[in-house]
């Protein structure tokens, strides 16, 4: 580990979905300015554990910090102003289906700026601009496809400027040309000194973005290091998601 | 469009079943025992505020226009009986069973279940939108009458209570005829063929989705409260133009 | 005998905690509009999708209803011999009870309704969620602009519709019942109707908030795909249809006790 801060963190956190035990005592810490990514076989809860980070979802179970606040005590209004620092953008795309891709991103903008509509339309389409999707501003949600439609969605979140980022597999399901355009935004904001989580299964992300993994496996943190470390590790779980082996017990 | 051409074919499936006698009496009954049961609560509860409104608004209405109260109990019988029992039961039919329905048969269609049902050769509505439909029929009969009756029973506590009138002196039946009791029943009938009608056209017309599930149900009780309205003004009107 | 008490103690409980969800729902709606920071342009959308396109319903419903209570008072007048009661008994129940009451049916139908299939739209599809991890209040955003909106829409097309009420009532002494309309007129004026048009808005507005706050609670407490939709939609137009007359029992009895 580095000695930079922790930015967010939980500590033994547990969470159950009536008998299905999710999560059980996951301690997690993200570094200010690192790339952390979060891997794991599907279902093991990793979008589970990252909802916790912004409290959208409580725990039975342990804490969750961001900075200096205990996030999983706070209530809902005191929860905006955390995720105005701190946002989660979805593994499905959740773009507003009766608005256009430009109103999408200035509803944000309008809102926690307190500007006026037009003045957000006008920053919403900078925005636009400057991620080069400016060919979308008009289009709706629902005719685009699927990496544009997750590209939109970053553009949406980075309109809050938000100091922490937490992506939940922004690549997965994309052809390989729309996953690098995804990836070369990442590694943007992490020149520009943003935290990141990235949820992802995408080896090839990985390799290219990460400085640090945690592999979430049976309801625990399976591995937690460097990136090296990750790929040749002797534990046979992680050789097997690594080198997508049959054999094994995922 | 498309609703009228589906009414339409639901409607003559319907009556050629009738006259074939294939109705599958037991499904019938499980599916008026469910509608009545379903709505029974909800009926009763609204129907005893609708009583007591109605005494009030119409006792107050007396007192301005003819200054006593001899006749509040039979005209309050008389209506409920002709025309608030029946449209009310009707509305909340298609609130409660319409809505429903819609809703029901719209989630299948969505996920092709209906299809999945004309493939094996079974006609869906024969199965869904038949027993329904006479079940509500006799389902709406049962709530009218038993609304009505709670109705007035509620506004008979409301005149007692709030105007100080006698049970005894509410309680008459003398303003009610034949004619009322007909023209009820033949409203209640109407309502309950025609609900369920509508709501099952809207629910099988439904695309799209959980939001055409939506669109359909929201569809189902706008459309069919506004027939039941439309109804219940051309059958009162019809019964002027008899008596 | 042990299911049936079984279904109807599940039934009871399930009624008080959306009792309970109801009031919360109500209380932060309130709390999300002061300080009024709400927004305008949803605002704006929400008026006009909400009250303009619920007109033509509402007119043809009030004609209607106003044609239904001529004609009902017409039995009423035929034994007692009060004609001048066609004009007063149909335009006092237009006004103070029937229309709103009914008014307030189709727009629940229409609008209530229509409003818990979108949320729970969003709700299934995440939306919601995502307004939230935006660090947008989904209360202050979706429910507040549809609260005022329904409030607001259902009280100008209650005025609007008691005006087609009573031309609709004209209309059937007129062509259905060979009665001159001006004696229908001359009825209506005999008795005071301002009280009675006072009320019925006052009745207006409270239905507004049962149907905005129980369309509200209804769509964003959905789960469960198109068939949570579907169950969303019916509980909520039953839920209004009861919270409606009860609404109307109270401020009946509170306008008669002042
Ligand atoms: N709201 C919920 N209610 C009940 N169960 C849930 C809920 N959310 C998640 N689960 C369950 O928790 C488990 C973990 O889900 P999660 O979405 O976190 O997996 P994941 O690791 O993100 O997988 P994937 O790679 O498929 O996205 C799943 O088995 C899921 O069924
Ligand atoms: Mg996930």
């Amino acid at each position: 580990m580095t000695a930079a801060h922790p930015v967010a963190r939980t500590v033994g956190l547990a969470k159950a979905f009536g008998a299905h035990q999710v999560l059980a005592g996951v301690t997690l810490e993200l570094s200010e300015g690192r790339c952390t990514f979060v891997a794991g076989p599907s279902g093991t809860g990793k979008s589970v554990l990252v909802r916790h980070l912004v409290g959208l979802l409580k725990p039975d179970a342990g804490e969750v910090w961001y900075k200096d606040l205990r996030v999983d005590v706070l209530d809902e209004e005191a929860l905006l102003g955390l995720r105005r620092r701190c946002v989660y953008v979805f593994q499905h795309p959740t773009l507003f289906d009766s608005m256009t891709v430009t109103e999408n991103v200035a509803l944000v903008v309008k809102y926690h700026k307190g500007v006026k509509a037009a003045a957000a339309e006008g920053l919403a389409r900078a925005q636009l601009d400057r991620m080069g999707l400016s060919r979308l501003a008009e289009s709706r949600p629902p005719e685009l496809p699927a990496g544009e439609q997750k590209l939109v969605s970053l553009a949406r979140a980075l309109a809050l400027e938000p100091e922490t980022l937490i992506l939940d597999e922004p690549t997965t399901g994309l052809d390989p040309y729309a996953a690098f355009e995804i990836d070369a935004h990442v590694r943007r904001l992490k020149e520009l000194g943003v935290t990141l989580l990235v949820i992802s299964h995408d080896l090839q992300s990985i390799r290219r973005l990460a400085d640090e993994v945690v592999f979430l496996f049976d309801r625990k943190v399976r591995y937690e290091g460097g990136v090296d470390g990750f790929f040749h590790s002797a534990d046979p779980v992680l050789d097997q998601f690594v080198h997508a082996r049959v054999e094994g017990e995922i | 469009m498309a609703l009228l051409i589906t009414i339409g074919q639901m409607l003559s499936l319907s009556l050629w079943a009738l006259v074939r006698m294939r109705l599958g009496g037991r499904e019938m009954l499980r599916q008026v025992y469910e509608t009545g049961n379903r709505s029974l609560l909800f009926v009763g509860i609204t129907m005893a505020f609708i009583g007591m409104i109605g005494v009030y608004e119409l006792a107050s209405t007396m007192e301005a226009v003819l200054p006593e109260y001899s006749t509040l109990g039979a005209a309050t019988l008389q209506g409920l009986t002709r025309e608030m029992g029946p449209i009310m039961a009707g509305l909340l039919l298609a609130t409660r069973v319409g809505t429903g329905m819609a809703a029901e048969i719209g989630s299948m269609q969505v996920s092709d279940q209906v299809d999945a049902m004309k493939l094996s050769s079974v006609d869906p509505v024969e199965l869904l939108v038949l027993p329904r439909l006479f079940a509500t029929s006799v389902a709406s009969l049962g709530l009218a009458a038993v609304g009505t009756t709670i109705a007035f029973f509620s506004g008979m506590c409301v005149a007692w209570l709030g105007f100080s009138i006698l049970p005894d002196t509410f309680m008459s039946l003398r303003f009610v005829v034949t004619a009322d009791l007909v023209m009820g029943i033949c409203k209640a009938l109407v309502f309950g063929f025609t609900v369920p009608l509508v709501s099952c056209a809207c629910g099988f017309l439904a695309t799209g989705g959980s939001e055409g599930v939506g669109r359909a149900t929201t569809r189902a009780v706008v459309l069919s409260s506004f027939i039941v309205i439309v109804e219940d003004a051309l059958i009162t009107y019809i019964g002027e133009v008899l008596s | 005998m042990k299911p049936l008490l079984a279904g109807f103690g599940r039934e009871l409980l399930d009624s008080l905690a959306r009792v309970g969800s109801l009031n919360v729902m109500f209380y932060r709606t309130l709390r999300a509009l002061f300080p009024p920071r709400y927004d305008r342009e949803e605002l704006f959308r929400q008026l006009h999708r909400i009250g303009v396109r619920s007109l033509p319903i509402v007119v043809l419903t009030a004609l209607l209803v106003g044609v239904i209570m001529v004609l009902q008072s017409m039995t009423y007048v035929r034994k007692t011999g009060a004609t001048g009661f066609v004009g007063a008994g149909a335009g006092l129940a237009v006004l103070s009870e029937l229309g709103p009451s009914l008014i307030g049916l189709m727009f629940s139908g229409r609008v209530g309704a229509n409003a818990a299939a979108e949320l729970g739209n969003m709700v299934i599809s995440e939306q919601v969620e995502a307004l939230r991890a935006l660090a947008i209040d989904p209360i202050r955003f979706l429910v507040a602009p549809r609260f005022i909106a329904i409030v607001t829409s259902l009280v100008l097309l209650t005025v609007v519709g008691d005006l087609c009420g009573l031309v609709g009532g004209a209309m059937a002494c007129h062509w259905l019942l060979d009665i001159d309309w001006r004696t229908y007129l001359a009825g209506l004026m005999e008795v005071d109707l301002l009280d009675d048009f006072v009320v019925g808005l006052c009745k207006a507005a409270a239905f507004g908030g049962v149907i905005s706050t129980v369309s509200s609670n209804y769509g964003l407490t959905v789960t469960g795909g198109a068939q949570g939709v579907g169950r969303a939609v019916n509980g909520c137009v039953v839920t209004t249809a009861l919270g409606i007359f009860i609404a109307d029992y109270v401020i009946t009895w509170v306008w008669f006790q002042i």
